[in-house]
């Protein structure tokens, strides 16, 4: 690791000031610091979130809720509120890591933390994300990787609260240096073939202050469901976030994401198609899933997560659809 | 003083099984505990003697030891598998400010990534990282094979320099012909090929040592399973005389097997401190420590079994294949425990070698990964025979202790509720599963404590081996309190610093049942010079007293305090050394286990749940229950860990490890955990004055073995594969079309 500065600056306009050219921000650097440790980010300098007044409230009112950047996953899987409005976000940061890692890791951090792919983790490996020419997930070791839009790069994006924030339609509040403004989560996802070294749209220099969420309607449901091989701090194999709402007893206004299955965080539409007008029982639920795992390219050794992920997808509906018979309105 | 042999007779065994010997011992060994003493400190639960140290922080491991003026050390490594090192420059690293010592090891090509290639010192551990960076290197990468895949595969580049092929042994057994014949004429035979994957150590403290030099006397702190064998090893690495060098461990963070030895970077740190004239400081980081300090090999079992119509095993064949990594040896105990006929066992081994670490002994070396195998293809034959697979293990093994284990182990976890294989339906689905280990560990010399009574009534033990963790430490004490019948906190144990009686190296579970004795013994001896006091001080025989309830007295109650007999002692103190001996006859051989594994397997995932494990284990007779269930604990949870979710995973293209971490290689956490029950069986097994045996390795056997039954139990298909992890029990679950 390289010497670096620290900054602490005590609100979010300083912050963005203070993070010029090399420096970068931290929230609670539950991946900034591994990443500096394997020496794939060099910051010249740090701006600490930590001193930043006002971005760790959760607050709630008519327009729905707020959550500050710096607001931690256990602090977000705790809160009354979040599992009211947003059931699909709490599930997600309750199932996150550990309660070390949830203590530390932040709602910004979590949606800008960057792929876990053992290759591109490893410093002896120079693979496409790190200006390489080569995937060497492709004919590697490829049982984590992707088995969705899949042909550059086959990273799975590790946000969980991103899928959670899509179905809950969230959207972004980024201060930069141009000022402040605003991005719906569907479009915060960078593709490979876009821009291979991101997987997030941010410009250099800007911050994730706020994540809001809309109200949801009445008589609505989210779920998030995500399966790891152990569950005491494990990566997803496979996840899924589903929100729906009941129209008289058919599925309305129906989003399904896809989770850890492509290099960004997948909405489905067909599937979403498949449950709408439709009582969302298991035999509804099983074939939106079948339509989620339709067209999966998987690797030698990840075929394994069609299966799962239409399971996953299947509870996930399931869930949604029956907390929002639970819903009032 | 003349010394005469004691003829003494012992009652050994358990309750299950009593048996009467009669034993020569030496006039000052005291008489073995065996089934008939009354304790009042051994067989307690006593919270460990540096429990306290432990969870405050006090207690110092070796990456806790900074010096004045240390310096940190650490190693370039290759980028490559396999390669020739045209050129090595470390000039650019000599000229890093900090850098002050740097050591090319001389080599010609490298075997496996991450192999080193030359050790340096810094004032600072960025200067030791842009030191490690500047050491030049002119590579020619060659081919390699870092799975055993790979090198088995015809034409695979070679690891060794002079072999013509990575696969040494030639796959055939001694009696294989008539082995194949009886096969033919078997009942039933079954036939499966099991495998299991390459797990790494893990040690909690990565493997390191400080070492410090005053003039020419040397001392070395380091985290290690073996203290003598250190201070041999490095005094020969160094050519300097053994007396000059003092080995330290007070606090060991874990070794299951890779701290057996001082290991390249001891001898390497005190070079460099000699160099530098500083004290220096080599901890290994993770990916050092997963990918160079060796590992637990994998293995590819076939098995063929007959089996006759009433369930007695029959002709066996078992061909073993694992790797070593560039090292030797990967055999797996396959079979053991259940009694197979001796001349219709065909068992051949072959040795594959692969570009990476090299393995080395892990907790029950071969022991997991063959009974992993083997009660695999015992649980098959017993569902081929349409016999419960319990009554099938009960047929076919005459170890009396494991026989009562196994009708008590069945009572708790209800095995007559179980269902027939894969009858279980839904999402989620529960089964049984049950396999049984062995385990020597019975100890012997070279073990010598000494024991010291202090005039105020104090007392110490001294072993200058190591406490690795397990609770040696505390074990002495105990034995050494009952001994002297004192409580427990009057007695102070100490190990880990070689200026004291020598000891073993901890391997086999050896470590307790050899100290233990020489404990016994030396305060047994100490004892006998205080009764000496005692008994001239007031006119009484010697011999008619006892060390009880903090008194020596005769049985009439004739005699003083142990704080007022130690009064009488006008040397000082009193010094006893107690030496452990070979073994005397013992009940069994080693000792006994099984485990009953219940697990709930989530059929919409594959995912595995290890509900409850049921572990029965015999570890001679129990010095410290407390210590002991923890032994079992530790045992089974890594026993899990290495049933679901541990695996080195090596990259075919480049051949790193790709999970050189504690993020993706998987070790379970508090919310993976089953319920633990653990059943302890005092066995006086004789042996030595205590019958202590180990416990460390046993434990950690059958589990990974108990919960694949579990798991064939409730689906009614067999994972052949090491870890059973959600893509390899979905695939399963696929091939018998049970997938809903």
């Amino acid at each position: 690791m390289k010497n670096f500065d620290w900054i602490t600056p005590a609100t979010a306009k300083e912050a963005v000031e203070a993070c010029t050219a090399g420096r970068t921000f931290m929230g609670g650097g539950t991946d900034l610091v591994t990443l500096m440790k394997a020496g794939l980010v060099e910051p010249a300098g740090l701006v600490s979130l930590s001193r930043v007044t006002g971005l760790d409230a959760i607050a709630e009112d008519g327009e729905g809720l707020m959550l500050g950047a710096r607001v931690t996953l256990a602090a977000l899987a705790e809160n009354t509120a979040v599992a009211r409005r947003a059931p699909a976000v709490a599930d997600s940061a309750r199932n996150t890591a550990t309660p070390l890692v949830r203590n530390r890791a932040t709602v910004g951090g979590n949606l800008c933390q960057r792929p876990r792919c053992w290759y591109f983790r490893h410093p002896d490996y120079k693979c496409s994300k790190k200006g390489g020419d080569t995937c060497y997930a492709i004919e590697g070791e490829n049982k984590y990787h992707a088995i969705f839009e899949n042909t550059t790069c086959n990273i799975v994006h590790p946000s969980n609260l991103g899928p959670a924030f899509m179905a809950h339609d969230a959207e972004l509040v980024i201060l930069g240096p141009k000022g402040e403004r605003k991005l719906s989560i569907h479009e915060f996802w960078v593709r490979p073939e876009e821009d291979m070294k991101t997987e997030i749209a941010l410009d250099a220099g800007e911050l994730i202050t706020r994540v809001d969420l809309k109200p949801m309607p009445a008589r609505t449901g989210s779920a998030f469901e995500e399966v790891n091989e152990k569950q005491s701090f494990d990566w997803g194999l496979v996840a899924a976030a589903v929100r729906l709402t009941l129209d008289g007893d058919k599925a309305a206004d129906v989003r399904i994401i896809l989770g850890a299955v492509a290099p960004v965080p997948l909405r489905h539409a067909e599937a979403e198609k498949a449950l709408t007008g439709r009582v969302p029982d298991e035999k509804a639920a099983l074939a939106a899933a079948e339509k989620a795992v339709e067209g999966a390219t998987p690797l030698r050794d990840n075929h394994y997560k069609i299966a799962m992920l239409k399971a996953c997808v299947k509870n996930a509906i399931l869930m949604a659809a029956a907390r929002a018979r639970k819903a009032g309105g | 003083m003349a010394t005469e042999d004691k003829k003494v007779k012992l009652v050994l065994g358990f309750a299950g099984a009593r048996e009467e010997v009669e034993i020569t011992i030496p006039d000052e060994e005291p008489v073995p505990w065996d089934l008939t003493t009354q304790f009042s400190v051994v067989g307690g639960k006593h919270p460990r003697s540096d429990a306290q140290a432990k969870v405050t922080g006090r207690a110092k491991y070796t990456h806790d030891i900074n010096l004045p003026g240390m310096l940190f050390g650490g190693f370039a490594r290759s980028p490559h598998a396999a390669a020739e090192i045209v050129a090595i420059d470390t000039s650019a690293a000599e000229k890093i400010d900090g850098v002050k010592a740097v050591i090319p090891m001389q080599q010609e090509r490298v075997r496996y990534a991450g192999q080193p290639v030359a050790a340096l010192a810094a004032t600072t551990r960025q200067a030791l990282a842009a030191g490690i960076a500047a050491v030049k290197v002119e590579w020619k990468p060659l081919p390699h094979a870092a799975r055993i895949e790979d090198a088995m595969r015809e034409g695979a580049p070679v690891v060794h320099k002079n072999q013509q092929s990575n696969v040494t042994g030639s796959g055939r057994a001694r009696n294989d012909e008539r082995v194949v014949a009886e096969l033919g004429s078997s009942h039933k035979v079954v036939k499966a090929t099991a495998r299991t994957q390459v797990q790494t150590h893990s040690c909690l403290e990565t493997h390191g040592t400080v070492a410090q030099w005053k003039g020419d006397d040397l001392t070395i702190w380091t985290s290690t399973q073996a203290t003598f064998g250190v201070r041999s090893q490095v005094a020969d690495a160094l050519r300097i005389d053994e007396s000059k060098v003092t080995v330290l461990c007070d606090f060991m963070g874990g070794g299951f097997g890779s701290k057996f030895g001082a290991g390249y970077f001891t001898a390497i740190a005190a070079r460099l401190a000699q160099m530098a004239g500083a004290p220096v400081k080599i901890m290994f980081d993770r990916r050092e420590e997963h990918t160079d300090t060796g590992n637990r090999p994998d293995s590819i079992q076939e098995m063929e079994l007959g089996v006759s119509a009433d369930g007695k095993l029959g002709p066996y064949s078992v061909k073993l294949t694992g790797t070593p990594g560039i090292g030797r040896g990967a055999g797996a105990a396959n079979p053991m425990i259940y009694d197979f006929p001796r001349e219709l066992r065909a068992v051949s081994q072959t040795e594959v070698a692969t570009n990476a670490g090299q393995q080395a002994a892990m907790r029950a070396p071969g022991h997991p990964q063959g009974s992993f195998a083997l009660e695999t293809i015992l649980d098959l034959a017993a569902e081929a025979i349409g016999m419960d697979p319990l009554e099938f293990r009960i047929k076919n093994d005459s170890n009396p202790v494991r026989l009562a284990q196994y009708e008590e182990g069945a009572r708790r976890i209800g095995w007559k509720n179980r269902r027939k294989n894969g009858s279980a339906t839904g999402r989620l689905r529960r089964g049984l599963g049950v396999a049984s280990g062995t385990w020597g560990g019975l100890g012997g010399p070279s073990a010598e404590v000494d024991c010291r009574i202090f005039k105020d009534g104090s007392v110490q033990v001294r072993n200058g081996s190591q406490d690795i963790g397990t609770g040696t430490k505390t074990v002495m004490a105990v034995v050494a309190a009952e001994e002297l019948g004192l409580p427990l906190e009057k007695v102070r144990p100490f190990m880990g610093d070689t200026n004291d009686p020598v000891g073993p190296a901890s391997g086999g579970s050896t470590t307790a049942p050899s100290i233990a004795p020489a404990a016994r013994q030396a305060a047994y001896l100490a004892g006998r010079e205080l009764k000496a006091l005692v008994a001239k001080h007031l006119g009484v025989d010697a011999a008619k007293l006892l060390m009880k309830n903090g008194r020596v007295s005769t049985a009439e109650g004739k005699g003083l305090s142990f704080e007022d007999a130690c009064r009488l002692i006008s040397t000082g103190e009193i010094r006893a050394r107690g030496k452990r001996r070979s073994n005397f006859k013992t009940f069994r051989g080693g000792v006994a286990g099984c485990q009953f594994a219940e697990v709930e397997v989530d059929c919409d995932y594959g995912l595995v749940r290890v509900v409850r494990i049921i572990a029965l284990q015999d570890a001679g007779i129990i010095v410290n229950r407390l210590q002991a269930e923890s032994q079992v604990n530790g045992g089974v949870i890594q026993g899990l860990a290495y049933a679901l979710h541990e695996e080195r995973v090596m990259d075919r293209q480049l051949g790193h490890q790709m999970n050189a971490n504690f993020e993706m290689y998987k070790i379970p956490g508090m919310k993976d955990m089953p319920e633990i029950e653990c059943v302890l069986y005092d066995v006086a097994n004789g042996g030595n004055n205590t019958s202590v045996c180990g416990i460390g390795e046993p434990t950690c056997i059958p589990t990974a073995s108990a919960i694949a039954g579990a798991i064939h139990n409730a689906l009614g298909v067999r994972v052949l594969s090491l870890p059973m992890t959600p893509d390899k029990v979905l695939a399963a679950l696929a091939t018998k079309g049970a997938g809903k």
